[in-house]
């Protein structure tokens, strides 16, 4: 048998076969397709609505007191983002949960994890060390917070240290500013100045997630695929490692809350260990591979 | 005053449903090996495009195709008891079909692991490349040909078949 005749096989076998209610399943999917529209856009329009509130309230707080107080009172513009983290309730810098954006999937279990990294990976490297970690919030005001349950799957590979880390972008209020805005003020040598004018923005989208509202530097430009919006980044290794040590990090935000960012070396870890490669273990391509993959996912 | 956009939007999505709703079952059905499973997958399938449907959505099909699959697959992860449903609901009559041999290919892709039957189904189906598939699925093309001829030998054993020309060419390049 031929791939051909396999596949005259199974044409044949399903060509005359059609759903009995294909008008009750249509009527179906235009109701139900349309409750997850308005969810969708219920939940993020409500949550930023209460961001917002909130940041207004934050401004009369710096306002009255003063420019002595957080923020930059004088202009009566938004209240500076702290580094610190705002969860204690009743401080001034206190800003309640960002949008929830809707999905209706979650990560899969710790052991499927492994199993999945395994399955991603190139066939012909040899994986050691594989191993599942449950993390906190890597948003830096919330950098305690291990309710969300994200996972890192670190491993090396062919001796390379390189990690797929699995979290959520949503659900925090904004600490950063919109890359669009912080263009418009970018100077020819990347200077910001007035920054402190901007308003903090929150995210409510994977484009802007992705485009740097929870951070705000380095301008980050990302690129759309099926998924949502990624970005691909060399980040430096620092001063004290050798030029030739290289990170390659490629992070997907997802439609539905996610980022998933994977993460590899060309050496046994970050600024660690000898030189093992030219390049990353994994390259651009495998790595979006993997951030794209829909097996990190489970339904609910 | 009506909403002219939803209409619009809702007439457009309906087309396409429409048009596209029996690729969908017969892929469905291959995954699901059930007629009524493979209703609930379109379903639940149009149901999610629709809810994301708008120009964001560049080629509708593809994007559809890829949403039942990854749905499917999804399932089968949540289903760790891992029914595995023998579909004894009498066809309509299928003139030019063979039923022994439909039940014969269905209890072959029944015993393929969910992401080997996927491969299996979209590279035969649709006569996609690996590299289309690949995407589908959001695994690399090495995983697909990997799959492709494991997925082979256990079909060449169930069908008791000669897939040694098939595996040539589909598996191994």
């Amino acid at each position: 048998m031929t791939s051909t005749e396999l596949t005259d096989l199974m044409r044949r076998e399903s060509e005359e076969l059609d759903p009995v209610s294909s008008q009750r399943i249509l009527a179906d999917a235009l109701r139900g397709g349309a409750r997850r529209r308005l969810r969708r856009h219920l939940t993020v329009g409500a949550s930023a609505a209460a961001v917002v509130a909130v940041m207004a309230i934050g401004t009369g707080f710096a306002i009255s007191n003063g420019p002595s107080g957080t923020g930059d009172a004088g202009t009566g513009g938004w209240a500076a983002p702290s580094t610190e983290p705002t969860k204690a309730p009743g401080s001034p810098t206190e800003v309640p949960d960002g949008p929830v954006i809707e999905t209706d999937r979650g990560i899969v279990g710790d052991a499927a994890l492994l199993a999945v990294t395994r399955d991603l990976l190139p066939a012909n490297g040899v994986v050691t060390d594989l191993d599942v970690s449950h993390i906190e919030s890597s948003d830096p005001t919330h950098a305690a917070d291990s309710t969300r349950n994200g996972r890192r799957v670190s491993f090396k590979l062919d001796g390379a240290g390189a990690s797929v880390t699995i979290q959520r972008w949503d659900g925090y209020a904004a600490v950063g500013w919109a890359v669009d805005d912080l263009k418009q003020i970018a100077g020819p040598d990347g200077a910001l100045e007035g920054i402190e004018g901007l308003p903090p923005k929150v995210a409510t989208t994977a484009r802007e997630a992705c485009g740097g509202s929870y951070q705000s530097f380095p301008l980050i430009e990302c690129d759309e695929s099926e998924e949502g919006w990624y970005s691909v980044g060399r980040p430096s290794q620092g001063a004290t490692a050798p030029d030739t040590y290289q990170e390659l990090l490629v992070q997907l935000y997802t439609h539905d809350g996610y980022v998933i960012r994977v993460d590899s070396y060309n050496t046994s870890g970050e600024k660690a260990g000898p030189l093992l490669a030219e390049s990353p273990v994994l390259t651009f391509a495998e790595s979006l591979t993997m951030a794209r993959s829909p097996l990190w996912f489970i339904a609910e | 005053m009506p909403d002219t956009g939803r209409a619009a939007r809702e007439a457009e999505f309906t087309d396409f449903a429409r048009a596209r709703m029996p690729h969908l079952y017969r892929t469905a059905w291959l995954l699901c090996g059930d007629r009524q499973r493979a209703e609930d997958l379109v379903q639940e399938t149009l149901t999610k495009v629709y809810g994301r449907w708008g120009p964001s959505i560049k080629n509708p099909a593809a994007y559809a195709q890829t949403t039942l699959t990854r749905t499917w697959i999804s399932q089968q992860r949540r289903r760790s008891n891992h029914e595995r449903p023998v579909d004894q609901v009498p066809e309509r009559p299928q003139p030019n079909s063979d039923p022994t041999l439909r039940l014969t290919l269905i209890a072959a892709l029944d015993r393929l692991e969910p992401l080997d039957r996927a491969v299996v189904v979209l590279r035969y189906l649709d006569d996609s490349s690996t590299n289309e598939v690949a995407r589908h699925l959001g695994v690399s093309n090495q995983a697909v040909r990997n799959r492709l001829s494991r997925a082979l030998r256990r079909l060449r054993d169930q069908l008791d078949l000669p897939f040694s020309e098939l595996i040539t060419e589909g598996a191994i390049q």
